[in-house]
């Protein structure tokens, strides 16, 4: 059942995007209301998924790669589905929207699954750590999404080309100071996510193997997410170039992620 | 009853004399009362901007009706150069639906699409509703056709794209500066210079919540003047580049025959520390700012042609909605009109539907005299019997006679169902 209703939000997320393409293109003016619909629908269904999921196999989403995918576009949906609150910046779900609808249908693709039995990817520890880092690489997507808007939002004012993205997007204002928020929130709780992670995993492994993709990757995210937050926040650089940087750095994160996944091909985990 | 609109608009009549005819909110009940008073007017509501006033009607008597809103309308604007008749227009029955829609949505507007009208019209509407005298100045038919009017409004604005973007040079820098600073609240800015495009880009990005506000002009006077008026400071014109650095927004607008803010000025105040955008909006012509400041990395730089080329753009987007708008009222005032004939058939069906039932009660009375047998349950199943078949009887008539008129075809039709079923539904009324 909890595949059905994944399925069933998948649908709505791309329902919503496609509501989201229309608005942008000025199609379909009315959209904004049946996109926000659609996408609070969607949130609701895949809640529902997670729920099912939990009875019937007695652990949240979070363990294997595709309940982490799935978990993840739960939060991103979700936070498209929050900003869809906020007037003034709810047209970032035209990325996000599409990233949610990605995430989900790869889970799906993969499988909605436990990865396994053994007892060391269980329990409350790691749960709070994997919830931390979802959320904290949740924030990081919506600063990203919201920097990558500011650049082209910045781009049509500054050489005067007032189409379609300059009466979409969101002001700069607005793309600024959300990036900013998401940033705070994403680098807070991936630290915090780190934190527990490894207090939990000092118990089984005394010191950390830093060739171990898994390991390395989450450091250098997080790494790349404290520069990030320190340019944007030191007040050294505007706000276009703290977008370049947060745009940059999430690309570098990003393709770091597909070359760990190469390195170590088991896919039980999400790395 | 006939509806009909009396009125003049910036069509045609020019603002010397629209101004004449214009009743402020406080005038408007009176006016209003006058109208309801006399023979022929059913129910009325008055519209009045800057571009237009227009009483509609709804009326008891058509011509009647629409000679007293001619002289409720010349009475206000009095003795003209030329008679008040010449500025009116008179449009009745589906035009006035069509009239009323294309004024709400905007395509009647001056400016196309502008939105005000919107609310323009919604005062209107309540203020005739709440209006108090012997009887509603608003009826079941103004109050069903303004109702109407204000949501195709709303559909025509949300649907299309005629009440998008800037069409004035002022709101086109209001628009840019919302989507740089987003809310403009606590942005301070900087005039230089004082001239008349200036002062109303700068009033309209006051009233957006522009504070802390400088005003620098050679004519310090002026300055004072136009900084007393805005709640902002004057400096003397040779003090401006000390400000410079702690404004959000610059307008230039002085007569300068050369360029007055640098590449070099600007980029001075930028190099200490990289700070918020600044948007230099460039009024003057010649133009007061190098263009050259435009290439600095947190300047928004736009002039005057800037400008009006968005506003251009945005007038020729609006243009092309037209036609779709167009087509929304159209669809509106055909949805209203089938409403508003399908009414035409009430009072016929009406008395059909006594008539029918007279007859049936009659009928039941005789018949049952004669079975005394019967039980009162058995004499109400006989009573809930007859009642059904004429209720199945009339069905299709009562269908049949709406739906033609609605269709506008009401005239003969009610006219052979008067004849067939003998009714006669105008003892003592008016035709509806």
């Amino acid at each position: 059942m909890h595949v059905v209703a994944s399925a069933l939000a998948a649908l709505l997320y791309t329902a919503a995007s496609v509501g989201y393409a229309l608005w942008f293109a000025r199609a379909r003016p009315g959209a904004a209301t049946l996109t926000a619909a659609l996408m609070s629908a969607g949130v609701l269904v895949q809640g529902a998924a997670v729920a099912l999921y939990w009875t019937r196999f007695h652990e949240p989403p979070l363990v294997g790669f595709g309940p982490s995918l799935a978990t993840l576009a739960l939060l991103i949906a979700l936070a498209v589905t929050g900003l869809g609150f906020f007037s003034t910046a709810r047209a970032v779900g035209l990325i996000l929207a599409p990233v949610a609808v990605v995430l989900l249908l790869s889970a799906m693709v993969i499988r909605i699954e436990p990865a396994g039995s053994e007892p060391l990817f269980r329990g409350p520890w790691l749960a709070f750590h994997v919830s931390l880092s979802f959320i904290g690489y949740t924030g990081w997507v919506v600063a990203a999404a919201a920097a990558s808007m500011y650049l082209l939002q910045f781009r049509e004012l500054k050489y005067k080309r007032l189409g379609a993205v300059f009466q979409f997007f969101p002001a700069l204002e607005t793309l600024d100071k959300l990036s900013e928020w998401s940033l705070v929130t994403g680098f807070a709780a991936l630290t915090l996510g780190i934190l527990v992670g490894a207090a939990w995993a000092v118990r089984f492994e005394p010191s950390l193997n830093w060739a171990d993709p898994k390991i390395a990757w989450g450091t250098l995210a997080w790494v790349v997410l404290l520069l990030a937050l320190w340019l944007r926040l030191s007040g050294r650089r505007t706000s276009r170039e703290a977008a370049l940087w947060n745009v940059a750095g999430f690309g570098l994160v990003l393709v770091a992620y597909f070359v760990a996944k190469l390195m170590a091909p088991e896919t039980r985990f999400f790395l | 009853m006939p509806f009909a609109v009396v009125g003049l608009s910036h069509r045609t009549a020019p603002v010397e004399v629209r101004e004449r005819f214009a009743f402020h909110p406080s005038e408007a009940p009176d006016a209003l009362r006058s109208l309801l008073d006399k023979p022929g007017v059913g129910e009325a509501a008055l519209i009045s901007t800057c571009n237009r006033t227009e009483l509609y009607l709804h009326l008891l008597e058509a011509e009647q009706g629409v000679a007293h809103a001619k002289q409720v309308l010349a009475s206000q604007a009095g003795e003209l150069s030329e008679p008040a008749e010449h500025f009116f227009y008179v449009r009745r029955e589906k035009d006035v639906v069509r009239h009323l829609f294309r004024v709400v949505s905007g395509l009647d507007s001056m400016v196309l699409g502008e939105v005000q009208i919107q609310g323009q019209v919604r005062d209107a509407y309540e203020a005739a509703r709440s209006l108090t005298h012997t009887h509603p100045a608003v009826g079941a038919a103004l109050n069903r056709l303004f109702q109407k009017a204000l949501a195709i409004g709303s559909r025509v604005r949300a649907e299309t794209r005629i009440a998008e973007g800037a069409a004035s040079v002022p709101s086109a820098a209001v628009e840019l500066a919302r989507k740089i600073f987003g809310s403009l609240r606590g942005r301070r800015g900087m005039v230089l210079g004082a001239g008349e495009m200036g002062e109303l880009t700068l009033q309209c990005l006051v009233n957006e919540g522009l504070e802390s506000l400088i005003v620098a002009s050679r004519d310090l006077t002026r300055a004072r003047k136009l900084a007393e008026d805005m709640r902002g400071l004057a400096v003397p014109y040779r003090e401006f580049l000390d400000h410079l650095q702690d404004v959000d927004i610059l307008i230039t607008s002085t007569g300068a025959p050369h360029p007055v803010v640098t590449h070099a000025q600007i980029r001075r105040t930028m190099v200490d520390e990289p700070r918020s955008p600044l948007f230099v909006i460039d009024i003057a012509v010649p133009r007061d700012v190098e263009p050259a400041v435009g290439d600095l990395p947190n300047v928004f730089l736009y002039s005057i042609d800037d400008l009006e080329h968005i506003v251009t753009a945005n007038l020729e987007r609006r243009r092309a909605e037209i036609p779709r708008a167009e087509e929304l009222v159209e669809e509106a005032a055909a949805d209203f009109w089938r409403w508003y004939s399908g009414l035409r058939a009430v009072p016929v069906l009406k008395r059909l539907r006594e008539r029918a039932d007279e007859l049936r009660r009659a009928e039941l009375e005789r018949t049952l005299s004669h079975l005394d047998h019967l039980s009162a349950e058995d004499r109400e199943q006989i009573d809930r019997l007859t009642r059904s078949l004429l209720q199945k009887l009339l069905h299709g008539p009562t269908k049949r006679l709406k739906e033609a008129a609605e269709d506008g075809c009401e005239h003969d039709v009610l006219e052979a169902a008067r004849f067939l079923f003998d009714v006669d539904d105008r003892k003592g009324k008016g035709e509806p």
